[in-house]
């Protein structure tokens, strides 16, 4: 009997799970959207992205009448995650997005021109970063955490400088000096040992904007191998051959840490470090970007955006959390407590350390997001593997550009 | 078929078809949700594969035949190369490696150490076994770090350590030492199991013959458990074609292309780059692998021992 | 005479000092694990002084990053994993060695020819027909696959230990077919039935490609998933990957202490029944 029961049991179990399962979808009433968005809090700080977000939306959802289901997502595989999300008919409403040509392209998102007044657009400082394909796809939400060169400028007094470098050529003279006079520390590094696309935008990227080449052709494809490219890449092989880089520079994952530690004396990383920079206790100086061989300054920035899914079954209410979510007291709460970066709104405050402030705004020209192309996640990848490959000795600057373009030309074909 | 006979032993006649077909019909109904199953979601989803593999489909719109052209581009694509490279290199070095270590352990352990601390070492050595791939990397992943724990090590003796993760070799080779030493444990077993069951007399015999240890070892357990090390190579090649974990948590397949392998190329082209058509193809190529590696096993083994005695 | 033996004796002790050896290598890592998971630190390596009994990386995890909601997960998943593992094999290992069905050695031989195919080929097929039957994200896509041809091999041999005679007699007297499964059979096969439990929670609560891939959203993390996504982008603290990692592997550690036969017993078998 027991048995019996037992089999029972575990039938109803069964089907109780696959109900538990399947019914969550299928939840009655429209008034409900969710938003999809990666954390920025640090892992152990007190206030997570979760608690700030539901606190935020609590006026919102009482104003409304409705419950808005935020989900923080890894960065480790966000793009996937939300491309799932978005092609199961059960994903976001809302979802924060960095790269969003892919998705753009094929239909994912609900172009925003009819939800926005040309007043309410008048109010972002970077709407048209958002625009795609002739028209406006994606909200411009995190503008910022550009890639600036950070120096321990107590390392760099002992090596007899007393301002960062400027130029390509002055960063190789600058790392020579410092590894003979002050040999235990590391002068210069970079993260080549990570993975995605976040190395190349603080590794790769701005050397190449440096040479003053342009990333994309005439038809809006990737193209880098020419005279620019080849410079780039031959510039970050020449950090391995002068000895800046030892053979270990594949397995770097995180400068920053080093530079907290007082062990390395200059690297480019997001300006969101800054603040554990300080509180690390490095007398550090920053300059946004190198100048390259033709005197050109030039860096990534972030300009992480909302968009809508097309598949939202609740539009409206999905346009109106956007709007909340980017309004003025909502992303100055966000800039205070979560991470600092640039206002979006001519309404908002500036938040993060005051020397980026003026970066910001006097030099906007020197800054570039991701460029906007197809497959793009796949050609970096295969860019920073074939970089990998090059530090190893394997490849030749020439090969990985030529590599790099074979495989993303195959890939898209 | 013992059935078959035992009914057809039955005096009564007419009654028995009956019966049978009853029965049959019974054990259809208890074969049937395992058969249904396993139909579903391993054989349908081969031929599913396969036909993905001739098109593309990238989930959002319909797929699109395109005849041959996803293995054509196989050909070309660098990536692919080397994760196949990979792939047969990691087999190669895992599979001997941990039969040799896990049937000499087994043997060792059964001759000598038949006492408690004997099976305390088993029950200590099947435990990496338990630990899930990921957790295993993230810890292995400190120890092999620039600065993780065999390189301080190391750096407490004054040698610098090497580069683990960051050399194209070794980190393959710290991929190799992962997975090995999850799966020891698991082979272990399965050998102990077996070198059990060799007859004593066998042994005692040939000691009486003046054979040392290690003859008794080639000449008697080896030949004794061929049937087990057909099984342990079997199921250790299928689980290093399929390495996947450990390459996804410690070395993401880098540093360039030196540790990707088959299974991770699969997943990188279906989950981050939504190319169904093209990953389908890279699994129709590693299914393909598989049946051929073991196809070569069986001849290898067919023919060293005419009778397998692997009737059921 | 005597030399061999001595020099026999040395290789023993050789041989007991290597096995030695191979036992702390197996546990070291582990060990380390969880003494690392006790620290707060950046760096791989800790001192004996960092490390203290507050478990607040433990806290951290459990409070914040969601991972109560990842074992509870887990724990379903892997229970409803066993239990319909246990539920089917049983019945076709019976079925295949009891029932005389039309060319059973064949489908038997078919179904056992499935266990050669590696996961990825069945991969992107099984994930598209989540996704057309709306499955994805759902604990039933996480346990339905997990049924295999393995546990049907395992508890086919097994029923071979079940005596004819037993189960005819049931029929003779008159028992249901449901009665004689349920209460005759069952009873007999229950070693095998543990075992394969233990094999399959083992193997489901370790699972991560599917889970990975069929999951999108925290509520439904299992706890490798969870795990491998612990390390953002922002920061790496060793201390709470390790404390995630000492949690993911203590729940399977502590099933092998209290049933370690019935692990061993089971996998032995899978290695001498072939």
């Amino acid at each position: 009997m027991k048995k019996r029961a037992l089999a029972l049991i575990l039938g109803m179990v069964m089907l109780l799970g696959i109900l538990a399962g399947c019914g969550e979808q299928n939840k009655p009433g429209g008034q409900s959207i969710k938003v999809w968005i990666p954390p920025y809090a640090k892992s152990d700080a007190e206030l997570t992205d979760q608690m700030f977000w539901d606190q935020q939306f609590d006026a919102f959802e009482k104003e409304h009448n409705c419950t808005v289901e935020v989900e923080i997502l890894p960065w480790d595989g966000y793009k996937q995650k939300v491309t799932t999300g978005l092609i199961s008919n059960e994903g976001p409403d809302v979802v924060y997005i960095d790269t969003p040509y892919d998705l753009v392209e094929t239909g994912a998102f609900e172009p925003l021109d009819s939800y926005f007044t040309a007043e309410e657009a008048d109010q972002y400082l970077y709407w048209d970063l958002g625009q795609i394909m002739g028209k406006q796809y994606i909200a411009p939400m995190l503008v910022g955490n550009a890639s600036v060169l950070y120096c321990n400028m107590d390392i760099l007094k002992q090596a007899g400088f007393d301002r960062p470098p400027e130029t390509w050529d002055e960063l190789i003279d600058y790392c020579l000096a410092i590894q003979e006079k002050v040999p235990d520390v590391s002068p210069f590094l970079q993260n080549w040992g990570g993975s995605g696309k976040g190395v190349l935008m603080v590794s790769w990227l701005p050397y190449y904007w440096q040479t003053g080449e342009s990333f994309l052709d005439a038809e809006g494809k990737p193209s880098i191998n020419n005279a620019g490219g080849l410079k780039t890449v031959e510039f970050l092989k020449s950090l391995m051959d002068k000895g800046i880089f030892d053979d270990t520079i594949t397995a770097t994952e995180n400068p920053k840490d080093l530079f907290q530690e007082g062990k390395l004396a200059m690297y480019v990383g997001d300006t969101g470090s800054a603040k554990k920079n300080t509180a690390a206790g490095i007398n550090w100086s920053v300059i946004p970007a190198l100048s390259g061989p033709t005197g050109i300054q030039a860096t990534w920035i972030a300009a992480d955006s909302l968009a809508i899914a097309s598949n939202s079954k609740n539009k409206e209410l999905a346009v109106e959390a956007m709007k909340y979510m980017l309004s003025a007291p909502v992303m100055d709460a966000f800039h205070e407590q979560m991470y600092a970066m640039c206002p979006i709104t001519k309404d908002a405050k500036f938040y993060d350390d005051e020397r980026f402030q003026s970066m910001y705004v006097d030099q906007a020209e020197i800054f570039h997001n991701w460029p906007a192309f197809a497959n793009s996640d796949a050609f970096y990848d295969y860019l920073l593997k074939n970089m990998q490959s090059m530090y190893m000795g394997q490849l030749t600057p020439q090969q990985v550009l030529e590599d790099t373009m074979k495989q993303y030309e195959e890939f898209v074909s | 078929m013992r059935n078959g006979e035992k009914t057809r032993a039955l005096p009564v006649k007419r009654p028995l078809m009956t019966r049978k077909r009853r029965q049959a019909l019974h054990g259809i109904a208890y074969i049937m949700p395992a058969c249904i199953i396993i139909t579903m979601f391993c054989i349908v989803t081969i031929f599913m594969a396969i036909y993905y593999s001739f098109t593309e489909y990238n989930m959002i719109n319909p797929p699109e035949f395109v005849a041959l052209k996803n293995y054509t581009k196989l050909l070309s694509d660098k990536a692919f190369r080397s994760a196949l490279v990979n792939t047969v290199k990691y087999v190669v070095i895992t599979v001997p490696a941990q039969v040799c270590i896990s049937l000499g352990l087994a043997a060792f352990l059964s001759e000598k150490l038949q006492n408690r601390f004997g099976g305390f070492a088993r029950s200590v050595m099947f435990i990496p076994y338990i630990v899930s791939g990921i957790a295993a990397s993230a810890v292995w992943d400190i120890v092999f770090m620039r600065n993780g724990l065999i390189n301080a090590a190391l750096g407490q003796v004054g040698v610098k350590g090497p580069n683990w993760l960051g050399d194209g070799n070794l980190a393959f080779l710290c991929v190799c030492i992962v997975a090995i030493w999850k799966n020891i444990g698991y082979f272990l077993v399965i050998y102990y199991a077996g070198v059990q069951g060799v007859p004593r007399d066998q042994h005692e015999a040939a000691t009486c013959d003046g054979a040392t240890p290690l003859q008794r070892f080639w000449y008697i357990t080896v030949p004794s458990v061929k049937p087990i090390t057909y099984m342990v190579v079997t199921l250790s090649i299928i689980q290093s074609f399929q390495i996947f974990d450990v390459v996804y948590q410690l070395t993401y397949g880098g540093p360039g292309t030196s540790t990707m392998t088959l299974a991770y190329i699969i997943y990188q082209a279906a989950f981050k780059d939504w190319k169904m058509g093209y990953a389908c193809a890279l699994a129709v190529v590693l299914l393909v692998f598989v049946l051929i590696v073991n196809l070569i096993q069986d001849l290898f083994f067919k023919e060293k021992t005419p009778k397998k005695g692997a009737g059921k | 005479m005597n030399r061999t033996k001595r020099r026999q004796s040395m290789a023993t002790r050789a041989g007991v000092v290597f096995v030695a050896a191979f036992m702390l290598l197996c546990v070291m890592p582990l060990v380390y694990m969880v003494l690392m998971s006790l620290t707060q630190s950046d760096s791989p390596y800790f001192k004996l002084s960092d490390i203290s009994l507050d478990f607040a990386n433990y806290k951290t995890i459990l409070v914040r990053n969601n991972y109560t909601q990842a074992i509870l997960n887990s724990a379903i998943v892997a229970v409803l994993a066993c239990l319909w593992t246990c539920f089917i094999s049983a019945l076709a290992g019976y079925g295949f060695e009891k029932k005389p069905i039309p060319h059973k050695e064949l489908i038997y031989k078919i179904l056992l020819a499935t266990m050669m195919i590696p996961s990825q080929v069945t991969l992107i097929p099984l994930f598209l027909i989540m996704r057309e039957i709306n499955w994805l994200n759902t604990y039933a896509a996480l346990v339905i696959p997990m049924a295999g041809a393995f546990g049907v091999m395992m508890m086919r041999s097994f029923m071979k230990s079940v005596p004819d005679v037993l189960i005819e007699a049931a029929q003779i007297d008159g028992c249901s077919e449901f009665f004689i499964f349920f209460k005759v059979v069952l009873p007999l096969v229950r070693p095998a039935t543990i075992s394969l439990t233990i094999f399959t929670f083992v193997a489901t609560w370790n699972s991560f490609i599917w889970p990975l891939v069929v999951t999108n959203e925290r509520s439904r993390y299992t706890l490798p998933v969870a795990l491998s996504l612990l390390a953002t982008n922002f920061e790496k603290n060793h201390g709470l990957v390790m404390a995630g990692s000492t949690i993911t592997f203590l729940v399977p550690f502590i099933l092998y202490c209290f049933l370690q036969k019935q692990f061993v017993a089971g996998i032995a078998l899978g290695g001498v029944k072939e």
